[in-house]
Order: C-alpha cells, then structure tokens, then sequence
C-alpha cells in the first residue's frame, strides 16, 4: 500500500464530517458537498504529496475545497449541476428555523449566488483578506470586493445584521442575533 | 449577539454532527482512491515531458528555485558528446553540475512538484571517494550509491524518475541527471565513440548531454511515425488547422504585468515568490472544444500532455474492465521551422514557462496556458540546435479524445495556431 493511502484512509473516516460540513456552507445541500468534497480529495493526494500527518492533509483538502466548488462553477455541466442543485438547497435551506438559529444562516447563505456565498464563508469563517480570497478563488480582488459588498448587504437585511467585510480580522464583521428568528 | 464567523461555526459544528464519516470512507473510499491512483500513475508515466493537470495551475516556467536554477533539457555543464536517441533526448528532465568545495558536497534533486516532500537529497563526504554518497529520499530513507566503472550510479527515484549520478574524474564537480521515467533507463546517455558531433568541450569530461546530429537534415519524422503535434517532426499542412472537432481558436498577447497578475491570482501557495517574468510580452493559448464534443463526458486536461498517449492511463481502453467514460484535452507549445515542429517544452523538469489552466462557464470547455519565456522554455529536437530556436516560430497545439465507458476510443483530433504579433 502506498504511503498516502493510510493518510487518505484516516481524513475520509476521522475528518470527513468537518469537511463535508464546511462544504455544505458552500453547496447548500448535502449530495454537492459530497461531490466536492470527493474532487478536493482527488486534487489533494494527487500530486504526489507526502503528507506528514493527518492534520497537514486535512488541512489541504479543506483548502481544495472552495476552489473545487468554483472549478465546477466554471464548467458547463457542472454549472448547470449546481444550478440545479442550488435551486434544491435553497428550498430545502429556506423551509424552516431550528434552535440555534444555524438554519437562518443557511437560508440566508442559500439566497446568495455561488461566489458570492464562497467569498463570505471564506471572508468571515476562514478568516482571509481579500487578496487571499482573489487568489484561492481565481477571482480579481475588485471582484471579490464587489461580492463581498453585495453580499453583505444581503445578509445584513436577511439577519438584519450590519455587515462591513472591510474591517481588519479579528474584528467584528457582521453582527447578527445569536439564536433564532431575526431582529 | 454573535459574529457571523461565530454563526458559521456553529453551523459547521451541527452539520458536522450529521456527518459520517465511517460511512463517508465505506460508500466513497474506494472510488476516491482509485482515482488518486490512476492520477498518480499518470504522472509517473508522464510522456517526453508532459504533466498532467486536472483543474489548478501548474508552474513550468523560467524561475529560479531555491536549490538552484534549472538548467533545461539540452544540459549544462561540460559538454561532450553522447549518443542521443530520440527517447534519450526526450528523457532527460534536470542536469546540475555540484562544485565539491572544501571535499564536499550536499544537494538537492527537485521533484516533479515545487514541494520539499518531494525533493531527494544527495550528500557526498570528501573522505570517502566513489563510496559514501549518499541519496536520501522524501521520507527520510537513506541509500548509498554504487558506483560502477565509468563513475557512474543510478536510482529509480520513488516518482519513477532515474536519476544518474556521475563523478567527473579529475573534476571537483558532480553531475546530476535526473530523467523522465524508468522505461528509458536503458537509453540512458553514455560517452559514446559513435559520437560525431564537433562539439566544443570545456574540461569537464564524461558530462552526458544530448548533442545535436551531425546534419540538421536528419528528419525525426523519417525515423518514426509521427501523428501529433507534440511530438517532434510533425509536419502543419497549415498555419492554422485542425484533424477534428477542436480548434485553438485563438492566442492572445498579455503584457507582462498582465500576465503575472493572472497568473498570481491562480496561485495561493509559497511558491508563488518563485514566479519570475523575462519582461517580455506573454503569448496565452485560448483553447476550446466544441460543445458538442464535451458533452456529458468527465473532462480532463492536460498541460503539455498528448491526451493520445496520457488518456488511456486515466480512462482505459476496451481491454480494461475499469474503463471509465471521459474526455481527455491537452495544450502545449511547441516550435516550428520550415512547418515542422523542432522543439518542445519540457515540463516536467523545472520549469520554463508558467501554464494555467480552468474553465469557462460561457458554453465551452476552454484552457489558458502561459507561455512565459520561449526562449528558455523548450528542448530541441533531436538533429536541431538549441541554438536555432531563438528564430523559431511558436505554435499553439491542442488535442483531445474520447473515451466511452466500454473502452472504446474517440480520436486523438488536434489542432494548431501558429502565434503571430500584431
């Protein structure tokens, strides 16, 4: 057996769960993340890396993992998949609340378009600048500054929230109600 | 009230607690690892210097690397003559030359990623002439080389790639020739009383690098049949053409800010600071298929590579009862001279040039390559100088296959563009 086959073995059955939910914030829906999360996999443990530890190979998927998600964006099929796939998400996202207020975000991240979902999730859970989102994303950073506006202003009417995406880190971002329903 | 971050986290934690991942790894395990495999046997297999890529970028250009900068395939060094058969000139990938300084010497060979994993170190004591050097591979395994009578030892390194490691005699200097892969060891280039070629030789003696024939009339595609414009010797019947349902629909000039700009923006890693521009305007081949010819099939693209010769690894044929369906797609440079192809890039040695390479969402499956420096970028052809390619034309090359889950096989079609400036 090859050296990166344990290691790919340990992330699939150990980190998986944590991948697939950070894919989900992207994808929306369950099957997509699934998918993106076997192309990061396949990106990951291809290009002969040797991976020291389980951690370094997680942290290389989950890396994969929003670039996949635009990769896909960009080819026809894969497109007109997502579409599809997002129209499903997005119903499913926008049908109810839970407790802990997780399924407003959803729904509220379900309601922007693809890029624009990946720039914020990659903006405020990642913790990256702008020029770190351009590059991770293929995207010119005026771009991204334009999704992340837009995309804020979104969210702050959805979970009535003030959003500036142009603070430093470690700073608040984007306040929103801790628990259900909106303010 | 809480951050969004907080929000995303704790919406992470809960979908994290749906997930699992016993029955992520049962259900996908397999599937996954037998595509990382067959990747991975793909760039073992990596022909005369193709690499492959499925999505991302790959760096192949003009830069300088930490261990050194990367000679190309025509070697450096001394120069003396060797028997160069196609295949030999094609395989060798890297050459250094190592100073032994003080009665020692410590290297490092890259590998086929910009990555330290990958990278072996050689380590050579002034004590212990002809016996004590020492390889030591990405994991940490050591291994003592053998030399044999001509100062000569030879390992398979683990990506397949030979590397052959030399003791000039009477030379302070060691020589390191790493070649594409272990099929090709037995054309591994040797001091040779065959060897016509007048070369000017420094001191430096028992240096092997490929020498051009004696007559440049010598035809590689007399020699062999060639098909594809990746190999050398092809023949364009035209400046612009193709064999089937793809084109090169058309190369574009970037300026050089230009093209680093796009370029950066691909890259995320620590090796971006590697990327080096000549300054000089940057031709970009723009690549398409028919949407026709894309239809459902999963798309593969490879920088550099002939999908005729990498395809087959990724997808099979009619006799592998794994054959998947898919569509395979590579891109390339090359030169040409009086119509015929006379050099091609190397890439999978260190790099001369920068690719990348993604999808367009407007109807076609599309690639950009980056050719950054064309002067510096490709080897020449067996019969051709080195020397001639600075005159030569560039040319946009393409080709694409099909591949049907019974085995069955569509194509190779290419297509070429000869690059011209406004």
């Amino acid at each position: 057996m090859a050296r990166w086959e344990p290691v790919l073995e340990q992330v699939m059955r150990e980190r998986s769960p944590r991948l697939l939910s950070y894919a989900v914030l992207l994808t929306g829906n369950d099957a997509e993340a699934e998918d993106i999360l076997q192309d990061a996999l396949v990106r990951a443990f291809s290009k002969g890396r040797t991976f020291e530890n389980v951690n370094l190979a997680e942290a290389y998927v989950r890396r994969a993992i929003p670039s996949v998600f635009i990769d896909r964006l960009r080819t026809r099929r894969a497109a007109r998949n997502a579409h599809d796939k997002q129209v499903v998400g997005l119903e499913e996202a926008v049908t109810g609340h839970d407790a802990d207020g997780a399924m407003d975000v959803r729904a509220a991240l379900g309601q922007l378009p693809p890029r624009e979902r990946a720039c914020i999730v990659l903006r405020f859970y990642d913790d990256l600048t702008v020029p770190q989102i351009a590059a991770r994303l293929s995207l010119a950073e005026g771009t991204v500054k334009r999704y992340l506006a837009d995309a804020s202003a979104r969210l702050a009417v959805l979970l009535g929230t003030d959003a500036d995406w142009r603070e430093e880190r470690d700073t608040v971002r984007v306040v929103a109600p801790a628990k259900g329903g909106r303010r | 009230m809480n951050t969004l971050q907080e929000r995303l986290g704790v919406v992470v934690e809960a979908d994290a607690a749906r997930f699992s991942g016993e029955e992520f790894a049962d259900a996908w395990g397999g599937d996954v690892a037998g595509r990382v495999k067959r990747r991975r046997q793909v760039r073992a297999a990596a022909y005369s210097g193709g690499t492959m890529l499925a999505a991302g970028a790959l760096v192949i250009g003009g830069v300088k690397l930490p261990w050194g900068t990367f000679a190309g395939p025509a070697g450096v060094g001394g120069v003396d003559c060797v028997t160069v058969t196609p295949s030999a000139a094609e395989s060798i990938v890297y050459t250094e030359t190592v100073a032994i300084e003080g009665g020692a010497a410590s290297w490092a060979i890259p590998g086929r990623e910009l990555e330290e994993a990958t990278r072996y170190t050689l380590t050579y004591p002034s004590d212990r002439v002809e016996r004590g050097v020492t390889v030591t591979s990405p994991d940490g395994t050591p291994l003592e080389l053998e030399f044999d009578a001509t100062g000569e030892a030879t390992f398979v390194g683990e990506d397949g790639r030979v590397v052959v490691v030399t003791l000039s005699e009477g030379e302070n200097s060691i020589l390191t020739v790493v070649k594409s892969n272990a099929n090709e060891v037995q054309a591994s280039p040797s001091a040779s009383a065959d060897c016509v070629t007048p070369t000017p030789s420094p001191a430096v003696s028992a240096m092997p690098s490929p020498s051009p024939s004696p007559s440049p009339s010598t035809s590689w595609s007399d020699a062999q049949d060639v098909s594809s414009p990746f190999q050398c010797g092809f023949e364009f019947p035209s400046s612009v053409g193709s064999t089937g349902p793809i084109a090169v629909e058309a190369v574009e000039w970037f300026a050089p800010e230009a093209a680093e700009e796009r370029i950066r923006s691909q890259y995320a890693d620590p090796e971006d600071a590697l990327l080096q521009l000549s300054g000089d305007p940057v031709p970009v081949l723009v690549f398409s298929t028919t949407p026709s010819w894309a239809s459902e099939r999963e798309e593969w693209i490879l920088i550099g590579g002939d999908p005729a010769v990498e395809g087959v690894g990724l997808f099979g044929t009619s006799n592998d009862p794994a054959a998947t369906a898919g569509l395979v797609s590579g891109v390339q440079f090359v030169l040409e001279s009086a119509d015929k192809v006379i050099a091609v890039p190397d890439f999978t040695a260190l790099p001369s040039g920068v690719a990348s390479q993604y999808f367009e969402s407007n109807g076609r499956a599309s690639a950009r390559i980056y050719g950054l420096d064309l002067t510096v970028a490709f080897a020449a052809c067996p019969g051709v100088d080195q020397a001639d390619l600075a005159g030569a034309q560039a040319v946009a090359v393409a080709g694409t296959q099909g591949f049907d889950a019974d085995g069955t096989i569509e194509g190779p079609y290419y297509a070429w563009r000869f690059i011209t400036r406004d």
